[in-house]
């Protein structure tokens, strides 16, 4: 009894030291920030309670409300899942409760977003897994359907877009709790209608040849309806603002993702017919037999590419730089990959015969595919307009990471390549040549690749220092010009003459778009409800 | 008019508590399903009850006797003080695995397992279903495991 009483004074103790804790440090924030702060400290706190207290209840209403119990009451769980309540649910609502009245004084603060994609994160995965698992249940493939989680966690999930529309989220991350909402729901829709899609042609391909597996849909229907509503709910509606980093990043790389996803099941495909025409197959029945998962990987990822691909904005917007860099950074790292890959394989000896000609083949498409990608996407950002270009912000994360990582690349194998040298040259190691090609060839690509890469960033720079060093002038004729004005360099001087209409207003992606088109020299710019129009003008 | 449409502070916390007392209640007036005692889980269910129960002669009757068997049909730490749910049952006519949720209502939760799964292995004999090579809870063990 003695121990009960000692356990519950220091349960009292613990739970309220951290009350106090979290009182304390939100007061001392209120003294301190006149204009908000950032209020994450207290936000974050309010997800880990709010995520304890989801949790713990969904453990309730298991323990309570789901069938099979073989013996005894569910003490045990009630137990725990009401302990997990009783800390974390009242500290959870006072918390909310004081953040819903700062958030009155301080609409702007990013830890409301940033709570509501933390939020969105875990219980929204949360639910999707329990939406798997009921599915499985019902379609005879699942141990056991735990209804209430959908209850509970769905609850969550939507109480906080309940929430969200009430108090919309502002400022530079307003719209972190919708993109990471359509990110999971994009993600279940993707893996969902790769697996319907493979059920389906399964189907069609055992028809047709007979197969082995034909995998159970349940889970991949129901992931896809579960999916596609919820990405269709927070992805689809009109977005109220213009497109900010975070939503730029998030197009271009869903976009680059899915290009990469269909590219990849498209080469897997041409190399399967490939092998097969080549007489390397086997019979057809057993060669073919991957193709409903390729061809679902290729109409997932087509599909996904079409629709983000008309949202990534007319000009060079920072979602269509994200895109093409990041395809050709995909490009470039899967070239030297595959380059040092149909080395290996064409120089590796043999005990017999000839090397395989699939291997080589699949390697040998690999190759074509990645390089016709890097140079495609490299193509298309060399023709846009260099005085902008070479200050995005996209094209230097890709100059300087793609450099980074593949220059640490050339450097390790030259280390590997030097190693085999010098214990070849003291005697140690007879007839290491073979060992060396996997790291001579890596060295070579990876090598060129990072000199290709640093000859481009110094390109840039001397491109910026030539424009920076040259002064123009710009003439606008627009009925209003925006933030066109803060857009241009300090050498540009800006003159806007007024239309006396509405139909010329410039928005931010057009002010872009002007600022590209420029490009650094003297030019005038006529705006109408077409769009803008550039001609040259006299040097100042 | 936004303000307006706002409910009250205290409703969420009074229908959160009203849902989990309810929540408790329900949980503490279940009783478990019977199960078809013909059927694995059913098996497994009068088992796991007999051991409960402290019954280990009862709980014997579930042995398969064609294998390894425990020295004593006495478990080692005495009958189990523990709550189970039926996790999933797979298997055919002769052979099933019947696989439980047990939460141990005995152990202290910030040392050890709470929670746990168990697998049950069953042979369909001439008495009904039988566990093979019962493995929870730990007895003492007379031989090793046959395949």
């Amino acid at each position: 009894m003695n121990t009960v009483v000692l356990a519950g004074l220091v349960f009292l103790l613990v739970v309220g030291g951290v009350v106090a804790l979290v009182v304390r440090a939100v007061r001392g924030r209120d003294r301190q920030d006149e204009d908000g702060g950032l209020d994450l400290i207290p936000y974050l706190l309010l997800a880990l309670f709010v995520g304890a207290a989801g949790f713990s209840l969904a453990a309730l209403a298991r323990a309570s409300l789901t069938p099979d119990r073989l013996i005894g009451r569910p003490t045990g769980e009630l137990a725990g899942a009401l302990a997990g309540l009783v800390v974390a649910a009242p500290i959870a609502y006072f918390l909310g409760r004081r953040q819903a009245r700062r958030r009155k004084s301080y609409p702007e603060t990013p830890g409301w977003p940033v709570y509501l994609a933390i939020i969105e994160l875990v219980f929204l995965i949360a639910f999707l897994a329990a939406v798997a698992q009921v599915a499985g249940f019902l379609g005879g493939d699942g141990d056991r359907a735990d209804w209430t989680d959908l209850v509970i966690y769905g609850g969550i999930v939507v109480f906080h877009w309940w929430a969200e529309r009430r108090e919309r989220p502002m400022g530079d991350i307003g719209e972190l709790p919708r993109l990471v909402g359509s990110g999971v729901a994009l993600v279940a829709l993707t893996i969902g209608l790769i697996g319907t899609l493979e059920w389906l042609f399964s189907i069609a391909y055992d028809a047709l040849s007979g197969l082995d597996d034909i995998p159970d849909p349940a889970v991949a229907i129901a992931l896809t309806v579960a999916g596609a509503a919820i990405w269709a709910w927070r992805w689809l509606p009109a977005w109220d603002e213009e497109p900010t980093v975070l939503r730029n990043f998030y197009v271009g790389f869903v976009t680059a993702f899915s290009l990469t996803m269909a590219i990849g099941a498209g080469v897997t495909m041409i190399a399967k017919l490939l092998t097969f025409a080549f007489g390397e197959g086997g019979p057809a029945g057993d060669h073919f037999d991957g193709l409903p998962l390729a061809m679902a990987f290729f109409i997932a990822g087509a599909g996904l590419w079409n629709h983000h691909s008309h949202r990534l904005g007319p000009g060079r917007t920072g979602a269509r730089r994200g895109y093409e860099y990041a395809m050709a950074a995909a490009g470039l790292g899967v070239l030297v990959g595959s380059t040092t890959a149909l080395v290996e394989a064409a120089f590796t000896p043999t005990l017999a015969g000839t090397n395989s000609s699939a291997t080589l083949i699949t390697i040998a498409c690999a190759v074509i595919a990645s390089g016709w990608v890097w140079l495609t996407f490299w193509r298309k950002v060399q023709a846009a307009p260099r005085a902008e270009e070479a200050r995005a912000f996209s094209r230097r994360v890709y100059l300087i990471g793609m450099a980074i990582v593949l220059g640490l690349t050339a450097a390790g194998s030259l280390i590997a390549v030097l190693v085999v040298v010098f214990r070849t040259v003291l005697g140690e190691v007879e007839g290491g040549a073979g060992s060396l090609r996997v790291p001579v060839t890596l060295t070579l690509t990876a090598g060129l690749a990072t000199w290709h890469l640093f000859d481009q960033i110094r390109a840039d720079g001397a491109g910026r220092e030539r424009t920076a060093s040259r002064p123009f002038a710009v003439t606008v004729i627009c009925s209003h010009p925006g933030t066109l004005g803060t857009r241009f360099p300090e050498e540009a001087t800006v003159r806007v003459l007024y239309r006396g209409d509405d139909a010329g207003m410039i928005d931010d992606e057009m002010a872009s778009a002007i600022v590209a088109a420029v490009d650094g020299r003297s030019s005038l710019v006529w705006v109408d409800e077409s769009g803008f129009r550039l001609a040259a003008a006299r040097e100042s | 008019m936004e303000e307006d449409r706002r409910l009250p502070g205290w409703v969420l916390p009074v229908v959160g508590i009203v849902a989990v007392v309810a929540l408790v209640l329900i949980g503490l007036n279940r009783s478990p399903d019977q199960f078809d005692p013909g059927s694995p889980e059913g098996a497994v269910q009068s088992y796991i009850a007999a051991l409960v129960a402290g019954d280990f002669e009862t709980a014997a009757t579930f042995w398969a006797e064609d294998d390894c068997l425990p020295a004593s049909i006495e478990p080692t730490e005495g009958a189990p003080d523990i709550s189970a749910t039926l996790v999933s049952v797979d298997g055919d006519d002769a052979e099933a695995t019947v696989v439980i949720g047990i939460t141990d209502n005995t152990s202290d939760p910030l040392n050890g397992l709470y929670q746990y799964q168990e697998w049950f292995t069953l042979v369909k004999g001439e008495g009904g279903w039988k566990v093979r090579q019962p493995s929870w809870p730990y007895y003492d063990q007379v031989c090793e495991a046959s395949p």
